[in-house]
């Protein structure tokens, strides 16, 4: 690290459980951001600050108006831009010393995987379920970790999946394909109290970099749960599901199309 | 004869009128008056709490405004012909005491009834607020109280990067922001609302680029000055809600002690290498008896036995989560929605991703908030640490 490293990231060298060697690993790490969005604003504000080396950053949507009351990374004057291009002009405001990728277009399984070969993590700040069991299914075939939030009105979660080790539950486990396939339920649209997003946004990018650094105790195999409304957060036991088709020993054959719907 | 004119015969006959003096009397005995007016027509003027739901939502917003079935409906329109469509509308729904006001709103208002110019959102903001109207805990009247509300972060800095951020792309209407301090490239790391190029430029000018750039609507105060006793109260005079962003025992104790002298809310945030903690202070809350933050602390430590300090090594994203859970509490203080944490204080360990909540008690024989206490006044602690969290 130069001068100007060691003075920027100065108060987590400060820790004990980063110091200098944690803080390298971070800026050797790469991570992969689905949607910059509610979620991936403080997601990637917060990853970018502390110093993850390079932010991969996927949505293939455009800056909307109606956004701007909790995507943080955007602004007025980027409605009808693309939000990657959006995010990576904010996110190297804050930190030149990171490389920022933007990746517009839709990934295919293919494209989705070669990307997750490049990355150490994945964030999921997607908000539809078609993403979400497309990410988990290609994070399992790659073996890497995936840190997974979600939000609506005044009530959020959050866990970590870790298909990079072994017994840990997945999403699929958590939710099955078959309740949740065919919804086209997207959480914005009933509504999200703006800071709430926030809040689950930058618990992801802590467990994140938890992952990262390889710190004990991170949401792997439980379920982070709050209520705003009376601000109480619970934590839930997963438990792997034996006929996971994603992450059990001898899965059913997976549908090879799943893929294609991904955001 | 027209067929509505027919019809509107018919309606006569099966729906009360009732002048617009008895509706009032109506209306002051428990019935409810609902305006079915457009909403260019009710901004130039609508009964005093009327619910103004127009017509062609009448039936899929009665319930949420009128639950009870039984309830009397008092139905206006500007001359009282709409109002007859309306109210048979609300009794085929299963309102059983439904009537008109005869003359409509012009009559109400020749009469010399009083009545009030309510205020909506403009169309950009609808769209701006749009995920804050499907909420039914916010909806328009909510989104109105926020851009009407004021709020005043002290600190710029770690807590008050995401509260500022999020507080302002909500929409409130009026934000204050108090730093005396330079933005420096070390506080990057967690402090968003600045970037490399503002580095050593103040922090309330950088982050008041940093929030019109997202939502230039709004009203923002910056404070470049170090808050002090002779300044506290001239400056939180002006706000509703304080949000305490700074990580200084010697400011902690002064936006304590103004809070309990003018009866603000608190909500406090505090973090300490990877934990964090919240909780609202407001012994003059109506609903709740709650202490201060003298309650718990009477007096600071000594400097030296400080756990506060610009050094102390933190992770980015810590003051992050607990400035954002700040914004989320004021919020709903503003709205008046769920339960605010007064009484109760919330700890985050990141390490273990924990969060566990502990009751605070007030100390009925507290300096400042105890039964009977008079104020005081102000102690000018010495400067424990200068930065900001």
């Amino acid at each position: 690290m130069d001068d100007k490293q060691l003075d920027r990231y100065s108060r987590q060298i400060l820790l004990p459980e980063i110091d200098i060697a944690g803080q390298e690993k971070l800026l050797r790490s790469r991570v992969l951001i689905i949607g910059a969005g509610g979620l991936g604003s403080p997601a990637a504000l917060y990853m970018a600050g502390s110093g993850i080396g390079h932010i991969l950053i996927n949505d293939h949507d455009t800056v909307d108006i109606s956004n701007l009351h909790r995507q943080i990374l955007h602004r007025t004057s980027a409605i009808g831009h693309s939000k990657t291009t959006s995010a990576i002009k904010t996110l190297h405001e804050l930190n030149p010393d990171i490389k920022i990728t933007a990746i517009s277009q839709k990934l295919d399984r293919d494209a989705l995987q070669i990307l997750l070969d490049e990355v150490d993590a994945v964030v999921d700040a997607s908000d539809n379920f078609p993403t979400r069991y497309a990410l988990n299914s290609a994070c399992a075939d790659r073996r890497k970790p995936l840190i997974s939030g979600a939000v609506i009105k005044m009530e959020g979660q959050v866990s970590v999946f870790r298909h990079d080790l072994t017994g840990y539950p997945c999403f699929e486990c958590l939710y099955s394909r078959h309740d949740h396939e065919a919804s086209n339920l997207n959480c914005s649209d009933l509504g999200i109290l703006a800071p709430v997003a926030g809040i689950i946004g930058s618990i992801m990018a802590t467990e994140t970099i938890k992952v990262l650094l390889s710190l004990n105790g991170t949401l792997a195999g439980r379920l982070l749960l709050l209520n705003a409304k009376n601000m109480i957060f619970r934590s839930v036991k997963l438990h792997k599901d034996p006929h996971c088709p994603v992450c059990s020993i001898n899965p059913p054959i997976q549908d090879q199309n799943l893929g294609k719907l991904c955001h | 004869m027209k067929a509505k004119d027919r019809r509107l015969a018919e309606l006569r006959s099966s729906i009360t009128e009732v002048s617009p003096a008895e509706a009032l009397e109506l209306q002051q005995k428990g019935a409810a008056l609902i305006d079915v007016r457009d909403t260019e027509e009710v901004v130039q003027g609508s009964p005093e709490n009327a619910h103004r739901l127009g017509r062609s939502f009448l039936e899929l917003r009665i319930e949420d405004a009128v639950p009870d079935l039984d309830k009397t409906l008092c139905v206006m329109c500007a001359g009282g012909v709409r109002s007859m469509f309306a109210a048979e509308a609300l009794k085929r729904l299963g309102y059983k005491d439904v009537r008109s006001i005869a003359g409509g709103f012009s009559r109400w208002k020749n009469e010399g009834h009083p009545f009030e110019t309510p205020t909506f959102l403009s169309s950009e903001d609808r769209e701006r607020y749009a995920r804050h109207l499907t909420i039914t805990d916010v909806g328009e009247a909510g989104q109105l109280k926020l851009l009407d509300s004021k709020v005043l972060l002290i600190g710029a800095g770690g807590l008050g990067s995401p509260a500022a951020y999020y507080l302002a792309a909500a929409g409130i209407g009026n934000l204050g922001l108090v730093d005396h301090d330079i933005v420096d490239r070390s506080n990057l790391q967690r402090q968003i609302l600045h970037t490399e190029a503002r580095v050593g430029m103040p922090k309330v000018e950088s982050a008041k680029i940093a929030l019109e750039a997202l939502n230039s609507s709004i009203n923002i105060t910056t404070y470049e000055t170090h808050l002090d006793s002779s300044n506290v109260e001239d400056i939180f005079s002006n706000y509703d809600i304080i949000v305490d962003g700074t990580d200084n025992m010697a400011t902690r104790y002064l936006i304590n002690d103004a809070c309990v002298k003018l009866g603000l809310p608190n909500v406090h945030g505090a973090v300490y290498r990877f934990e964090g903690q919240l909780t609202v202070f407001w012994p003059a809350y109506e609903k709740q008896g709650t202490g201060c933050y003298r309650c718990m602390f009477p007096e600071p430590p000594p400097p030296e036995l400080s756990p506060s300090c610009a050094e102390a090594g933190v992770l980015g994203v810590m003051p992050g989560i607990l400035g954002l859970l700040q914004a989320v509490e004021t919020i709903k203080i503003l709205l008046d929605i769920g339960e605010p944490l007064v009484g109760r204080q919330l700890h985050y360990d990141a390490l273990t991703t924990q969060f566990t909540m502990l009751k605070t008690r007030k100390n009925p024989s507290c300096r400042y908030c105890g039964e009977g206490a008079e104020f005081p006044g102000y102690d000018d602690y010495a400067q424990v640490c200068a930065s900001n969290a």
